[in-house]
């Protein structure tokens, strides 16, 4: 059964950007790279996805269940970070965790110290999220979509702001939690190299189409993913999209 | 309902945790302490009874009401929705397995938590201070004070659900913030130059309270008013709710 089905998507803005008819679905266990340019409209798309924007056309479902008319089922075991790591500066990381442990009635107390533990925060839980480097807020919002111990984990950008070790730490803790618990990830980045290390499998986008999907192994044939991508958007042949 | 639940204590944990409430609550606790330090200072060094401290808590009720309540709410309604959109926070909350429906059903709770709760603070804190003001009515204001503070919870809840509307048109607080004052200014003023306007402005009610006190205002009176300010109310959360369920984040 497929975690995520993305149907005939469309969302255009005034100035005519946004996403144009995607359609995809992700399966259990994947870890699917969403890769494309900055503007390419990766974040609409993800944000359609958590129900942050509707679409003009098409429809999402989670789990089975429609983001549009059963959002509360459809996202109880999604986890995201979308755009930017942002959190409720005036309070520490671990009231900022708390207050999104709520949502989870059967959640264990002791999750929010686990999952701050997972991402090297536990010894600045107390700490002001204000007083926080934007590499720490990154690591609290990693936290913050972990928490709830979500079956699909939706990433935008998560190494954005992190240094090389956080990187690779990120990088890390997804293959592990992808290896280990089953976790199905959905990750978009502009960062192909980063993604390469990680991802099974990807979608292309560009100018708000999605012009390449399949798995990674398949599609490179030889090539890095960087050479690969590159190589699509600089010619996008949108007559033989395969998807 | 277990969403409504928990996000009725994330918003009013939220609201706590800000310094610019904690501000706020010890302005309504020490304003009422200071108007009666020098009410008997004044009346100790005049020999005059000035007659306001026999009515400390009406006296309070109105200041509060007419301007500080109104300021504090709009603050906190911007704070909670076009401050929340500009801080990049209310997403946060909205790719939880809530409704938005819930969401502004519970940040509006949650304003309505602190509005009570600024109305308690000051009723107590002017009752007390009453009673070391020289001729302060000790006990024998107090039915007449509790119904005030009880009937003012009203008006303000309108005032502060149409703050929410206002707030939903805007991304930045600031902006939010210039154009509620704004429109509270001109509503206050307007009745001055347009007398008519009073009957229908649901600003004009803040003082709906003194109709309780005493023999202030016939039952019918009461339950006209009451309903005007509950359609205010249902207006404004209708069209608030509408706006909020149709932002795109």
């Amino acid at each position: 059964m497929s975690l995520l089905e993305v149907k005939e998507v469309t969302k255009l803005y005034k100035n005519g950007r946004g996403v144009r008819n995607v359609s995809f679905d992700i399966s259990k266990r994947e870890i699917f790279g969403l890769i494309g340019p900055n503007g390419a409209g990766k974040t609409t798309l993800l944000k359609i996805i958590t129900g942050l924007i509707r679409p003009d056309q098409g429809s999402i479902r989670l789990f089975g269940h429609s983001v549009t008319d059963r959002f509360e089922r459809a996202i109880r075991r999604v986890g995201c970070i979308i755009e930017t790591a942002d959190a409720y500066d005036d309070m520490s990381a671990y009231d900022n965790l708390k207050l999104s442990a709520r949502f989870y009635p059967d959640l264990p107390k002791t999750r929010i110290d686990q999952a701050l533990d997972q991402v090297g925060l536990a010894p600045y839980k107390k700490e002001r999220v204000g007083s926080y480097s934007l590499g720490m807020k990154q690591r609290l919002a990693l936290a913050s979509a972990l928490l709830s111990n979500p079956q699909l984990v939706i990433l935008d950008e998560p190494t954005h702001g992190l240094d090389i070790e956080g990187m690779f730490d990120v990088r890390n803790t997804i293959r592990q939690l992808g290896l280990e618990q089953g976790i199905t990830f959905l990750i978009s980045s502009h960062l192909i190299h980063d993604l390469s290390m990680i991802v099974n499998r990807i979608g292309i986008m560009h100018n708000g189409s999605l012009i390449r999907l399949g798995n990674v192994y398949e599609l490179l044939e030889g090539m890095t993913l960087e050479q690969y991508v590159i190589s699509q958007i600089q010619t996008p042949k949108e007559a033989d999209v395969d998807v | 309902m277990y969403s409504f639940y928990a996000n009725v204590l994330n918003e009013t944990e939220k609201l706590w945790k800000r310094r610019r409430t904690k501000g706020f609550l010890l302005l309504t606790l020490l304003v009422p302490i200071i108007s009666a330090i020098c009410l008997a200072i004044l009346q100790n060094n005049t020999g005059v009874t000035w007659g306001f401290g026999s009515d400390l808590p009406m006296l309070m009720l109105s200041l509060f009401t007419f301007a500080l309540l109104p300021l504090f709410l709009f603050m906190t309604a911007v704070d909670c929705f076009s401050g929340e959109v500009a801080a990049r926070t209310l997403k946060l909350v909205l790719v939880r397995p809530i409704t938005r429906t819930i969401v502004f059903a519970s940040k509006v709770l949650a304003i309505a938590v602190f509005i009570a709760v600024h109305l308690g603070v000051l009723w107590i804190a002017s009752v007390i201070s009453e009673w070391f003001v020289p001729g302060g009515d000790l006990t024998g204001g107090l039915p007449d004070s509790v119904k005030a503070y009880a009937a003012a919870f009203v008006p303000m809840m309108a005032i502060g659900l149409i703050a929410v509307f206002i707030a939903q048109c805007f991304s930045n607080s600031s902006g939010a913030m210039a154009v509620i004052i704004f429109i509270y200014a001109t509503a206050k003023l307007l009745p001055f130059v347009f007398p008519q306007v009073s009957v229908w402005s649901v600003f004009s009610y803040t003082n709906w309270y003194v109709l309780w006190v005493g023999n202030g205002g016939s039952i019918q009176k009461l339950f006209n008013t009451f309903v005007l300010l509950l359609s205010y109310c249902i207006m404004a959360y209708t069209a608030g709710l509408i706006l909020f369920d149709r932002k795109q984040l």
